[in-house]
Parts: C-alpha cells; structure tokens; sequence
C-alpha cells in the first residue's frame, strides 16, 4: 500500500493498522467510564469490559514522526505495546512494512523487536550496575556472544551525539543524561521504527525540549519512523503530525 | 548466539553480599558431608593400616574390641591377664614366627611405655630402625618417632605415671637409656617408648630391685655422659652377668601379660592358632578329697582374634553412624538448596521490571530462561566449589583432633566419592534453578512494565 504525503512525494507505507479494537476488563484497569469521556463501557458487556480503541485505523509513511496524546488512561501505552508486539489487540490487523504483527509467533515478535525496533521509556530503565557504554551494547547480547567492533563504534558515536561519556556511571548522571542514554540505546541497531512512551514526562521543561530534538535529529537521519505518546502539547508541537487517542479512534490533530 | 553470562555476573555484583551470603550457605551445607565422608574414610584406612602388623592378638576371654584397642591403638584400659602357660606354650608353636607379650599401663610424661620383645620392635625383620640398635638389656628402650627423647639418654620410669621429683629412685625408679629409635609408622606406636617385657615385670614385682643393683654402674653415671652402647658400659661391680632376654620365658619368669601379639608363617597357621586359642575352659569338677571345684581342663582360657575382624565391626557401628550423618547432612543440603531457591524466587519480584524491558527490547524467553538460571547456577556451583575445599579442611581438623589423641598419622583425601556429592548439589540445585527460571521467562510483558 502507498501513501501519498502533503508534499506529493511518494513514500511506502511504514504502519497500517486497520480495524483495530482494544478492551479490558474493567477490573484490569484504573479508571471507570465516567472518570474519562475518550472511553466507554463495551456494548456487549457493559459492566465487564472498559473499550479503548473500537475499530481503529492508521497509517503513517515510512520515516514519520509523530506525537500521540491524549489524558492519561486513554491506552497511549496499550496502543504503543500494540505497536511493539507487546499486547494483542482484541481484534484487527497491525503492519509494519508488511510484517503482520498479530500473525507472528512469539519467537518471531522478539525476533522483529530484536532487529526492528527500538524503545524508550519514561522512566528510563537503565541497567544501574553496567556502564552507559554497556547499556547501549546491551541488544547485542541479545544476538551475539560479543559486540562487533562496528556495533562498538556506533555505540560509542551515539554516546558521543547524546553527550554522555561511554564509562560514565549510570547511578551518577542525571535524569536528562540518563534518558539520553536509553535514546542511544534504542537507536544501536538501526531500528526501523522508534516508539517513545512518554519519553519527557519525568524531565524539568528544558531538558525535555533537549531529549525531544534530540530523538527528533538521530530518528531523521537513519530514516526511523518515531512515534512519541505524550501529554506535553509543546513537546507534541515539535513533531510532523499530532494524533489525539479520542472516543476509541486515533484522529490526526488539524 | 546470544550471551547473558555478562549481564549475570553484574547483577550477582550489584548484590554481591546476598550472593555471598548464598554461596557459604551452600559452601557450609556440602562441606558437613564432605568432611564426615572423607574424615571417617581416613580414619578408617588409617585404623586399618596400624592394624597390619598385627597377625593374631590373644588376649584373656573378654571384649575383642577393647583387646584390639590396646593391643594396636594403645587405648589403655585395666585388662585381665592371661595365665602364665599360654606365652611358653606359643613359643613352642611351630607355626608362628614370634610370639610377643605386650603390657601397657605404664607412662613417661604422655607418652605410652610398652614391655614387649626384641623381635616385636623390629616386627622380625621387617623393620629397620631409624636411628641407633635394638634393646639388649632390661634397662634399655626403643622409642617412637614421636618420642621427644634423644637417643643416648636416660629416662626414669615408676610403676604408673610420671616420675615425680622427689621419689627415691633407689628404691622405687628403674632407669632406662635410650638406644634406638622406630621409623615413623603413623600409627600410635610412633608415640611409644619399648622396653624390654622382663623390665615391666620386674618394675611391677619388684624383683627389679635385683637386677637394679647389679646395674648401678649404670646409674651411678649422669645422663649426659652415659653413653648406650653395651660395648663401651663400664663394668659392672657384680661378677654375674646381666640378665638375658627372652624369648623363650620360664614359666616362672613370667609375670602376667595381658596381650600376645603373634606373627605366622602361613595364613593357615593363623586360623590353626585363632581356632586353638579361642578357648573358654568351663570344665569343672570337684575334687572330691578337698571338696573344691577345680578346673578339668589343663588349659587356660584365651580369646584369639584377627584384629581385622574385630576392626570390620567396629566399622560396622561406624558405618551405621555414618549413614545416620550422612542422611543428615543430606537433608541439611536438600533444606539448604530449597531454602536458596526461595531467596532467588522472592528476588525475583525486584527483577521483573528490568527483565520485562529486556523482553521488550527484543530479548528472547531462552535469554531469559537463562541469564535467571546462569545466576542460580553460579552461585550454587560456587558453593559447591567451595564446600568441596571446606569440607576438605574440615576433614584435616576432624582427624587431627583424632590423631592427637591417638598417635595416628592421617591425610584425608578428596576421592570420587566427595566429587560425587558435591556433582550431586550441583545438579540437583541446577534442575531446581530451572523453576525461577521459568517464572522469570513466562511473566507478561505488558503487566509488569505497567
């Protein structure tokens, strides 16, 4: 499938998600209905199932970046896991580049996590007890006993870009640093997509500007597709496109 | 191929006091079996070795056990005496190479004085001595090599204990001058000093007094100046020679001895003679002009045992006791290994976010499975490890303990056996480490980044 883009050039299509639902049970999550006007009981179960997506759509081109928001509880994280083959969808159909995520085996979801995505979280999730250089490396030990000198000197060429020196002590940077570090991380391998949950939210305003431009740059130039759920409406202003998570849908902010 | 071992090793690091902690837990456990296996073993080889020597001990009917304690391993105890025709009637035995009394029960300082006969120290002719002669004369000894005596010295003996300072030697000492020394055995008999049987019987008759008399050239020399050597003895006053040694003995000579050690010719001798002497006589009748009882038959009771025997029931009672510790100490490793597998399981609840976020970064279950079971692993192999060296040096302690009290000389070793314990832990904690292992691969991946 092609997409056609504002500019007129023509770009494959990087995500298609088509006619995707998303429920849980209403003791699985931590809001109720009426706490959140995006969300409503599903008509088969009204009291046993909260919806979060009801038949859903969306594509974006390959090398794309965009910021999905939308309030909290409003399933940014189950559709990113969704997007990362984390969680399965209640129903539908998720593509990246024509890899059917819902149609793979577990070993196959790793397999294309391993070689095809790369992850930032908010809260970091550094390894405290190896070092910066270690942590970036560390999706290599997925595949290989030992890194390769080229996977070395990426990895150290990322931990330069990202400003933080490659033995630096994890436990003794700050958040800022240590978020630059998990965006090294998730860029090692040349990830076809990068997918941010809420990569800024734990930073003070300046740094986060910093994290969000930086994501931006390294994501450009390897032609990564970046999808960063946020909340921050000026981080999200940074970015190609805007989606909302609203009343079940995922709808392109004008 | 992937490779969790790094990540492994620097998660035990960053909790290196538990993992400490874990391994001498584990350590302690194996080393309790270790150490009972390889200690009891060394015992009981060393117990067999100092047995060798001896053929057939015969002793007066009574405990076996405690013959073969005295006799080999110089545990002395009161032991009743065998009657004065048994000694001349072995001598007379066409199939024994030497028939030796033994009497114990007399000390200088801690050290075991044994009377016995020439041909019992040198074992006939098998053993050379290390420094200086046999004893010749009854105011000479052999000592062991433990002995803390120099050769060409003297010591004083009384019947008993130490000699105390004060008592007259004239009228109650015997002085001996040593004149040789054993090679070292590793048995309790390094720690002996041997002295001529007809001494003891002497010392503790007190026809010594005699023979006393007729050595006071001897005495009348200082011990640093007294040189051994019969050659270069001053004359003695007495125009009498000195008395002989035996064998053979006189009936009457002989004054009670509690053991005879016998050395045979031929294995059938020895079952000849054990068969002999193992003789209860319980023949009575009574003599009618007297009204009496009187023994019917003309021989003396005597119990003969192969010490070898008497050891295999003795290590009888300690294999049931080794059986008993070892299944103790089996169940303290199975606790142990249970109690450790515990502690992983419950840490792994601290894990489960960062290794749900290696999940999502792409890492396999099997990367999972085994970064959590590599960890389980080193650390209950460490253990193993190092319960294999403790229990090795537990096992020199338990014997060393032993071998102060008994003269023994034992080097336990680690065999097959030790190895195949500790294999077992390290097996047996490896298959059970596959269950935090399987926890740690299965967990969702979504629930817990949550």
């Amino acid at each position: 499938m092609v997409a056609i883009s504002s500019e007129n050039c023509v770009m494959t299509t990087a995500l298609n998600m088509q006619g995707v639902n998303l429920a849980y049970p209403r003791e699985r999550t931590f809001i109720t209905p009426s706490s959140s006007p995006s969300l409503s009981p599903s008509s088969s179960h009204p009291s046993a199932l909260i919806t979060l997506l009801h038949d859903a759509d969306w594509s974006l081109h390959s090398g794309a970046q965009v910021a999905l928001c939308g309030p909290s509880g409003c399933g940014k994280t189950s559709l990113l896991n969704m997007l990362a083959a984390i969680e399965k969808p209640t129903s539908g159909t998720i593509c990246w580049d024509a890899a059917e995520l819902c149609n793979m085996n577990a070993r196959q979801q790793d397999a294309w996590r391993r070689h095809q995505l790369g992850l930032v979280f908010q809260q970091f999730h550094l390894f405290p007890y190896l070092s910066a250089l270690e942590n970036v490396l560390l999706p290599t030990r997925f595949i290989a006993i030992t890194p390769s000198s080229a996977q070395r000197e990426r990895a150290q060429m990322l931990l330069a870009r990202v400003g933080v020196r490659a033995h630096a002590d994890i436990a003794l940077l700050s958040r800022g640093e240590q978020q630059r570090v998990a965006v090294a991380r998730a860029l090692l391998t040349v990830p076809r997509v990068v997918l941010a949950d809420e990569p800024t939210a734990s930073l003070d305003t300046d740094t986060a500007q910093i994290i969000a431009a930086l994501l931006r740059e390294l994501c450009r130039e390897q032609g990564s597709t970046l999808i960063v759920a946020t909340h921050d409406r000026d981080i999200a202003s940074g970015f190609d496109a805007i989606y909302d998570m609203t009343h079940g849908k995922i709808m392109l902010r004008h | 191929m992937p490779n969790p071992l790094p990540l492994a090793i620097a998660e035990l690091r960053r909790h290196l006091v538990g993992a400490i902690a874990i391994v001498l837990l584990i350590a302690v456990a194996v080393a309790f079996a270790i150490a009972i296996s390889a200690g009891e073993r060394a015992l009981r080889e060393a117990s067999a070795r100092a047995a060798d020597r001896f053929d057939i001990i015969i002793g007066a009917p009574g405990s076996s056990a405690q013959l073969v304690l005295t006799t080999v391993y110089l545990q002395a105890a009161a032991m009743p005496l065998l009657a004065d025709d048994v000694l001349p009637r072995l001598q007379l035995d066409k199939g024994i190479e030497y028939a030796a009394p033994i009497a114990v029960g007399d000390y200088v300082g801690d050290f075991p004085v044994i009377g016995t006969s020439r041909d019992f120290v040198t074992d006939g002719t098998r053993i050379r001595l290390a420094e200086g002669r046999n004893f010749a004369a009854r105011d000479e000894a052999v000592i062991g090599s433990n002995v803390s005596l120099s050769v060409d010295t003297y010591f004083q003996l009384t019947h008993g204990n130490i000699a105390a300072p004060s008592i007259d030697e004239h009228k109650h000492g015997f002085k001996f001058s040593v004149v040789g020394r054993l090679p070292k055995s590793g048995t309790a008999w390094d720690n002996a000093i041997l002295v001529p049987i007809e001494a003891i019987w002497g010392i503790h008759t007190g026809a010594s007094m005699a023979q006393h008399h007729d050595q006071h050239s001897v005495l009348d020399h200082p011990a640093t100046s007294y040189k051994a050597n019969p050659a270069t003895r001053p004359a003695t006053h007495s125009a009498t020679p000195p008395p002989t040694l035996g064998p053979p003995w006189a009936a009457d000579e002989i004054k009670g001895v509690p053991a005879i050690v016998v050395r045979v010719k031929s294995p059938a001798d020895a079952y000849r003679l054990r068969a002999q002497y193992q003789f209860r006589s319980n023949s009575i009748r009574t003599d009618s002009t007297q009204g009496t009882e009187i023994n019917a038959s003309s021989r003396s009771s005597t119990m003969a045992v192969f010490p070898a025997e008497v050891l295999v029931e003795i290590y009888a009672v300690m294999g049931d006791m080794r059986k008993v510790m070892t299944a103790l100490s089996l169940a303290t490793q199975a606790m142990v290994l249970w109690a450790v597998l515990l502690v992983i399981v419950a840490a792994l609840s601290t894990r489960r976010q960062s290794i749900a976020v290696l999940r999502a970064m792409g890492a396999p279950a099997s990367f999972i499975f085994t970064l959590v079971w590599l960890q389980s692993f080193m650390l209950i192999g460490l253990g193993a490890a190092l319960g294999l060296v403790f229990g090795w040096c537990g096992s020199i302690m338990l014997v060393n303990i032993f071998a102060r009290e008994t003269g023994f000389s034992i080097t336990p070793t680690i065999t097959s056996t030790e190895w195949f314990l500790a294999a077992t832990v390290l097996v047996t904690g490896s298959v059970l480490a596959m269950i935090p292992s399987m926890i740690a691969w299965r967990q969702n991946i979504a629930k817990t980044l949550r």
